[in-house]
């Protein structure tokens, strides 16, 4: 009797362990937010946006295992870079141009643009939920505009890099139907990104935004950009000149921007997202530093303290030889350099491979030995003005009087003299040329060659057709052809989409 | 008495056909009183049992023999025992007597070999680490690993279990053992069982093993004689470079006449022996009602390299209690604390087991001035710090503590039905400290200086409860059924923070406040929950058809809401032949059984949260701050399930000449279905991969384990065999069953998954040698030069990229096997155990950075080897500065032969008489003295061992960088008791 006590005493103990059966196998992550607990403030609407900026560092980041940099994609092809450490096929294919879809660039350009891609859709669409009580109205519509300017920037990489590309304005929440179709350039161009960015320049934003954030300043100036790419290649719709030259001169005439007057401000980390500077992406040395500095160091110079020097990007010395002569650009320590003090001796440091980068110098991690913080200049005032002279040029037929002031702008600072009296085609040649010397190895050259089909040859000082020409010195072992207008597709992102099918012809 | 004549205690002792029986005491005595002609049977764990008539006797002695292969008494078979003659799954037992023959950090070192289809190797040499897996690996995401069971609880860390509190380890191999743990059964299933006192006097037992630890070999890597030699190669590879005048440059490298003043042997300077010591100290004793087992041990395993240890410090005690006559208790706790210093970690970076190759010859240890020298101080190469400065001034030190308790009640409801329910808990909390300065105080560079810590906690209870029906019908039918359900819940919490640019290293981590720059600490938190209900039916015949059948429904919380429970059942079949009246009192054959058995098993080893969708943060930064971002994290999955492994298994248990010989043989065949994979989605999605359920891999083999007693009269030998084939293919993957590069990625992808190639096969290019001279023509076309490497275009296309690459090798041996012979004469034992695996390649990826990488960092003497115009039959590509141009390529000159046999472990051991020990009153008293990894035959060259693995992926099996050495440990023992 006893015993049938004790038991069942034992077994009430042992069954009250028994928790209700689906319940007790219920998951409560408590380590991260799901899409059904978030967007209930203003504070989570912020940080949906916020988080959409950083995918903006990927293109500019240290990557894989060899100092590679995704940015050394627009750079490496163009017949003006060379580099001094051979460790990366990356970086070697894209020299030779026998670059293959299984590089690794091409799926960091890929993958990060569409990771920010659908961060934007899934803020936009939960932010447009959430009602004015918690997000007033007029947050509500620059929160939307500064996610709507990064979609547009975003889809604008893509598409001059890869071509078409599936257009997705929606987030994905199931893994159903994810194989999309190709779209369009047009249509990406004229129901994206023109609509969006049109979409942000009413948002109420502020015109300059010294804080890293989107800017009324930087949505005008990527359409100023936008447009001066849809008049030219593949699309050619020449009447877009107009809309371009009057964005560019909206950013100009606001005088909110300054332009630098000496080169040293362009490095100096005090002037990131102010002077010239319209749209940058944020680094910071304590929380995610830049490697640019580090890649540009001559590689092992031992002029730093402790800093890697990799040696990874530096110019062709053809390209350093094409500037005019006078030019201040090419003078010791402006965008380029040839010797430095020994660090720790103070020995003057002769570069083995001559002239190297000295655009991403960052003076004080030199001397710290700290990661250089320096944010990288995706769009500046330089740059506008250019794009100015040459919208303004291609829309009127002939360079006007203000396309000549800011042109000439840029060639004062450079210490050469002012242009004046030139042809429609001789003022667009000297604004391309001027663009390639003046925005050297900040990504823009390369977008430039592909827009107009032209590629300036370093060697005899004139511009030719992209398309044949042979990197000097190469002996025609390295000469652009029609498919190098594009980029390969990822070959990971073909075998797991057929519908991409074909990729880029000749890839 | 047992084979060395040391009295046997607890050794059970029946009247057979009678419920009459009897123990022996601490002397080994018994008394007992029977009927004339009784037979009285003898049974002891680890032991034969023996049948002895009495006759007409009144005093009997009787000796027993050691059974290391359990034709022995009984074996665990999860909630509950079986004898072994009954068993009808895949069942191997080792006793803890060949545990303790073999000296190890944990008891995996001391399992391996010892079961024909459990493969544990080391993966380096840092103590304790194992990579173990019982017939081939079913899983490519999930975990491979085998389920460990201790005392009844479910999921213990082996590692903290003392090797000699084991008494007997039971492995579960085939579904029909493996299935009654249902979702966690697929990998196998190793049950541990610690030991427990007996009914005697209280004994105690003492025994120590020490370790002498050298470095076996070195390798080859260039003096500073030959480095200057090929160093000035590299310069003269651009036609009228100039060597540099490094006697002005660096006087304090080289001498006025140019030649190097220093010539180090990195690897005499970095690998040291050493000394391991092991210390273990028990008190077992008791009576019918109670009876306990308690045991200290001490144990510091340090590995060859410098500054690196692994100490344990544990305490147990098993009590077990008769209350009544229906109700008996019991309770196993033990305690754990290690201390583990690693300097092996941090793959990929300058670590110090890479510095030790690479590091420059002519660069001293320690400059005139007593700072560190190091790479940094010669033109152009890679600035590492030396080796020596690194280990001295590298911290990952872990502090773990692990309580294990677990209690049991019994309940004895009727004759035939017992109830048993039990509650277990392990509480494993560890804090890590690390910090690292290298030579950043000497050259200012603080901001190099970095420390921080993790701490984390893992609480997991486990609630079982089963009955027991037990009943023999008329007619010889015997039944035995159980019935259960458990419920359990893992909690795990972490927490981190690190800092960096401290003033110096004096605060190493214990004021990470003060430091510069801080890092944002990081913490989170997950847990999991199982709750199961499970069945199992024996029913025997005759004691010669045997049918088992069990039932398990497992829930996981990890799973799809579509998916949460499953079903995991398995029945066998086992016919003792040797019972049969044909084969009963034969003369040959004294034990057939043949066994035939099938049912599934699942595999939960997955992490948390994998099948809902969820958000994940990421950093922006505005204005030089912190801002945080919300943003995609997963794609749900509600239909995620478990991976399901069926198997079949055919076997048969054979004895012959009276226990001459034994032979144990399996034949299976593993099918795991509903892989997890992580499916690449389209990166458009902005996601980039999906966990599903959509592989499948089989695995078949064959394992043998043949044990004879060769010699059976005053000199003793007995040879046992361990023979394992697995042949393990692929046979689905992905959505379309395209190729998955898990990773991971060197130069290039380093193995490939594919269907119809096994996991762990490697992938790359193939080289065919170096241009020649006079193929300058030839070369050209594929952008190379005479000099530069020659890959195979094995498309033809005229250039050499992906679609050139092609399957190189296979990782895992074609068959592996273990020799155990053992010889006693008079008081003297001799144990040889060798080990042999064969058809196994090692893929060294350190050639890349070794070899190839001339003035950056020094090089495997195979450079000398290397292609000029007058040796151009080499391999090796012409020596140059590493900006002239790319000679990289991720092909098969890295891979090499791993094919081995290895003099595992040489032991001679003395066990002193029992008059001597007598005299001295103790009870046994045994020394022995021995070597391990005593000699190793193999090919390979460029790497210290070839049992090694880097990564820890069961894909990425047999790819090294840079591994830690295996030592060659001179062992002395002493055992003993009183």
């Amino acid at each position: 009797m006893r015993r049938i006590k004790i038991f069942q005493g034992i077994l009430l103990v042992s069954l009250s362990m028994n928790f209700s059966c689906t319940k007790f196998l219920q998951e409560n992550p408590r380590s991260f937010y799901t899409p059904d607990n978030y967007y209930t403030s203003l504070v989570q609407a912020q940080n949906a946006v916020n988080g959409i900026y950083a995918f903006t560092r990927d293109f500019y980041a240290s990557i894989g295992l060899y100092s590679e940099d995704a940015m050394f994609m627009l750079e490496m092809p163009t017949g003006q870079a060379r580099t001094e450490i051979n460790q990366s096929n990356n970086n070697a294919n894209l020299l030779n141009l026998t670059m293959t879809p299984t590089d690794l660039y091409f799926t960091q350009w890929w993958r990060s643009s569409y990771k920010g891609i659908d961060a934007a859709n899934l803020a936009i669409k939960n932010i447009q939920l959430m009602s004015s009580a918690i997000v007033p109205d007029a947050q509500k519509a620059q929160l939307l505009g500064e996610a709507q300017f990064l979609r547009a920037w975003f889809y604008f990489n893509l598409t001059r890099i890869f071509g078409d590309v599936p257009l997705i304005t929606e987030p994905t929440v199931t893994a159903d139907n994810l194989q999309v179709s190709r779209t369009a350039t047009k249509d990406i161009y004229e129901k994206e990104i023109v609509p969006d960015l049109l979409a942000a320049e009413k948002s109420g934003l502020p015109f300059v935004d010294n804080t890293g954030r989107v800017s009324i300043g930087a949505v005008k100036s990527l359409l100023a950009k936008v447009y001066e790419t849809m008049a030219g290649y593949p699309l050619l719709q020449t009447d877009k000149y107009a809309l371009a030259k009057q964005k560019a001169l909206d950013v100009i005439s606001s005088n909110k921007y300054t332009l630098y007057q000496n080169y040293d401000q362009f490095r100096d980390p005090a002037n990131d997202n102010k002077m010239e500077n319209i749209f940058m992406a944020q680094f910071s040395s304590a929380i995610a530093s830049s490697p640019m500095f580090s890649f540009t160091l001559p590689s092992f110079s031992y002029i730093s303290n402790g800093q890697g020097e990799i040696g990874a990007l530096l110019p062709d010395p053809t390209f350093y030889k094409s500037y005019e002569p006078g030019d201040k650009r090419t003078g010791e320590r402006q965008f380029f350099y040839s010797h430095y003090p020994n660090f720790t001796t103070g020995a003057n440091v002769v570069f083995t491979n001559g002239q190297h980068i000295f655009k991403y110098f960052d003076d004080v991690a030199q001397q710290t030995g700290l990661p250089s913080g320096k944010c990288f200049p995706v769009i500046r005032l330089s740059d506008i003005y250019l794009l100015y002279a040459e919208a303004q040029n291609e829309a009127d037929g002939m360079p006007g009087a203000d396309a000549y002031i800011y042109l000439n702008a840029i060639r004062t600072r450079a210490g050469l003299t002012p242009l004046a009296g030139l042809t429609h085609d001789q003022f667009r040649k000297a604004v391309w040329k001027e663009r390639n010397h003046e925005l050297c190895f900040e990504n823009q050259t390369w977008f430039d060659m592909v827009r107009t089909r032209m590629v300036y040859d370093t060697k005899n000082d004139q511009f030719v057709p992209m398309v044949g020409y042979s990197f000097p010195g190469s002996g025609a072992t390295k000469t652009f052809q029609t498919k190098h207008l594009l980029f390969p597709i990822p070959q990971s992102e073909m075998d797991v989409n057929p519908k991409l099918a074909p990729n880029n012809s000749g890839y | 008495m047992d084979e060395n004549s040391t009295p046997l205690v607890g050794v059970s002792i029946v009247v057979k056909g009678t419920r009459v029986a009897a123990t022996t005491n601490e002397k080994g005595s018994f008394t007992i009183h029977v009927q004339p002609h009784a037979v009285l049977l003898m049974s002891y764990i680890g032991y034969q049992p023996l049948e002895i008539p009495v006759g007409d006797q009144t005093v009997l002695n009787a000796q027993m023999k050691l059974s290391s292969k359990s034709l022995g008494d009984v074996v665990v078979i999860g909630y509950g025992t079986q004898r072994k003659v009954d068993v009808t799954g895949s069942v191997a037992s080792v006793a803890s007597a060949v545990i303790r023959e073999r000296p190890s950090p944990n008891a995996l070192g001391a399992l391996a070999g010892q079961v024909p289809g459990l493969n544990i190797t080391t993966n380096s040499g840092r103590p304790g680490d194992y990579r173990i897996n019982i017939r081939g690996f079913n899983s490519i995401n999930a975990s491979n690993n085998p389920l460990f069971v201790v005392d009844g609880v479910i999921g213990v860390d082996y590692t903290t279990i003392n090797p000699n509190d084991i008494a007997t380890i039971d492995v579960l191999k085939d579904a029909s053992s493996t299935s009654i743990y249902g979702a966690r059964g697929s990998g196998g299933v190793i049950i541990i069982t610690t030991k427990h006192g007996f009914n005697s006097r209280p004994m105690v037992n003492y025994s120590f093993v020490g370790g002498y630890n050298v470095l076996p070999r070195e390798i080859p890597v260039l003096n500073s004689t030959e480095y200057q030699a090929i160093e000035k190669a590299a310069y003269a590879f651009v036609p009228g470079r100039a060597y540099p005048d490094f006697a002005t440059l660096e006087p304090e490298l080289y001498n006025p006449d140019g030649t190097p003043r220093y010539n180090t042997n990195w690897q005499k300077e970095v690998y040291k022996p050493t000394f391991s010591q092991n210390h273990n100290l028990s008190v077992t004793g008791g009576n019918d009602d109670l009876r306990y087992s308690m045991n200290y041990g001490y144990q510091d395993d340090e590995a060859l390299l410098l500054l690196t240890y692994n100490k344990k410090y544990s305490m147990r005690i098993n009590v077990d209690g008769k209350v009544n006559n229906w109700l008996s208790t019991g309770l196993n706790l033990s305690g754990t604390y290690f201390q583990e210093r690693i300097q092996d970690d941090g793959v990929g970076g300058l670590t110090a087991t890479r510095e030790v190759l690479e590091a420059l010859p002519m660069i001293p240890v320690k400059r005139t001035d007593g700072t560190w020298g190091g790479n940094w101080m010669h033109l152009a190469s890679e600035g590492a710090d030396n080796p020596v400065n690194i280990l001295q001034t590298k911290y990952n030190i872990n502090n773990r503590t692990v309580v294990l308790g677990s209690t049991f009640f019994n309940i004895r409801l009727s004759r035939d039905l017992d109830f048993r329910t039990s509650f277990s808990g392990q509480i494993n909390t560890n804090k890590n400290n690390n910090a690292f300065s290298g030579s950043a105080v000497q050259r200012g560079l603080y901001q190099r200086i970095s420390a921080g810590v993790n701490a984390d906690k893992a609480v997991y209870w486990q609630s079982s409860s089963y009955f027991t029906y037990k009943k023999a019908f008329k007619g010889d039918h015997n039944l035995n059924v159980m019935l259960g359900a458990e419920w359990a819940k893992n909690s795990y919490e972490i927490v981190s923070a690190s800092a960096s640019k401290f003033d110096g290293d004096f605060y190493l981590w214990n004021n990470l406040g003060a430091a510069n720059v801080p890092n944002p600490p990081t913490s989170s938190s997950y847990d999991w929950q199982i709750n199961s209900y499970f069945s199992r039916a024996i029913y025997s015949l005759k004691d010669k058809y045997l049918f088992t059948a069990t039932g398990r429904y497992d829930g996981s919380s990890k799973f799809g809401a579509n998916h949460k429970y499953a079903f995991f059942p398995s029945a066998a079949f086992a016919w003792r032949v040797s019972e049969e009246g044909f084969l009963k009192n034969n003369r040959v054959i004294n034990n057939l059984k043949l066994r035939v058995s099938y049912g599934s098993t699942g595999n939960s080893e997955i992490g948390q949260y994998q099948s809902i969708s969820s958000l994940t943060s990421n950093t922006a930064i505005f204005n030089n701050t912190r801002a945080t971002g919300e943003v995609q994290g997963t794609i749900p999955n509600p239909d995620l399930q478990w991976e399901k492994t069926n198997q079949f298994d055919l076997g048969v248990d054979l004895s012959l000449f009276g226990n001459r010989i034994n032979l144990v043989a399996d034949i299976y065949d593993k099918e795991t279905k509903n892989l997890l994979l992580s499916a690449p989605v389209p990166f458009t999605s902005g996601y980039d991969n999906i966990l599903k359920n959509i592989g499948s891999v089989r695995n078949r083999g064959i394992e043998l384990g043949l044990m004879t007693n060769n010699l059976t009269g005053p000199f003793q030998w007995n040879t046992t065999i361990n023979f394992t084939i697995n042949r393990n293919k692929i046979l689905a993957l992905g959505t379309h069953n395209e190729d998955i590069f898990p990773g991971p990625r060197f130069l290039d992808q380093t193995n490939i998954l594919r269907v119809g190639e096994q996991v762990g096969t490697f992938f790359g290019l193939e080289r065919e040698g170096v241009w020649g001279s006079a193929e300058g023509a030839k070369a050209a076309v594929y952008n190379a030069k005479p000099g530069d490497l020659k890959e195979k275009d094995i498309n033809g296309d005229g250039k050499i990229d992906g679609n050139d690459r092609t399957i190189l090798g296979y990782a895992y041996p074609t068959y592996t096997m273990e020799l155990i012979n053992k010889f006693a004469y008079k008081n003297f034992d001799l144990l040889i155990d060798l080990q042999v695996s064969q058809g196994n390649k090692v893929l060294n990826l350190a050639y890349a950075t070794s070899e190839d990488r001339q003035t950056l960092a020094n090089s495997y003497k195979t450079v000398l080897n290397a292609w000029t115009p007058d040796n151009e039959n080499t391999s090796i590509a012409k020596v140059r500065l590493n900006s002239d141009g790319p000679s990289l390529r991720q092909d098969n000159h890295y891979l090499e032969d791993g094919s081995f046999i290895r003099g595992k472990n040489i032991s001679l051991g003395y066990n002193f008489s029992s008059r001597l020990v007598e005299s001295m009153h103790l009870h046994n008293l045994r020394v022995y003295a021995g070597v391990q990894n005593a000699f190793l035959i193999t090919k390979y060259k460029y790497g210290y061992d070839p049992e090694v693995s880097t990564y820890p992926q069961a894909f990425a099996y047999g790819i090294e960088f840079y591994a830690l050495p295996k030592a060659r440990t001179f062992n002395f023992g002493v055992n003993v008791g009183f």
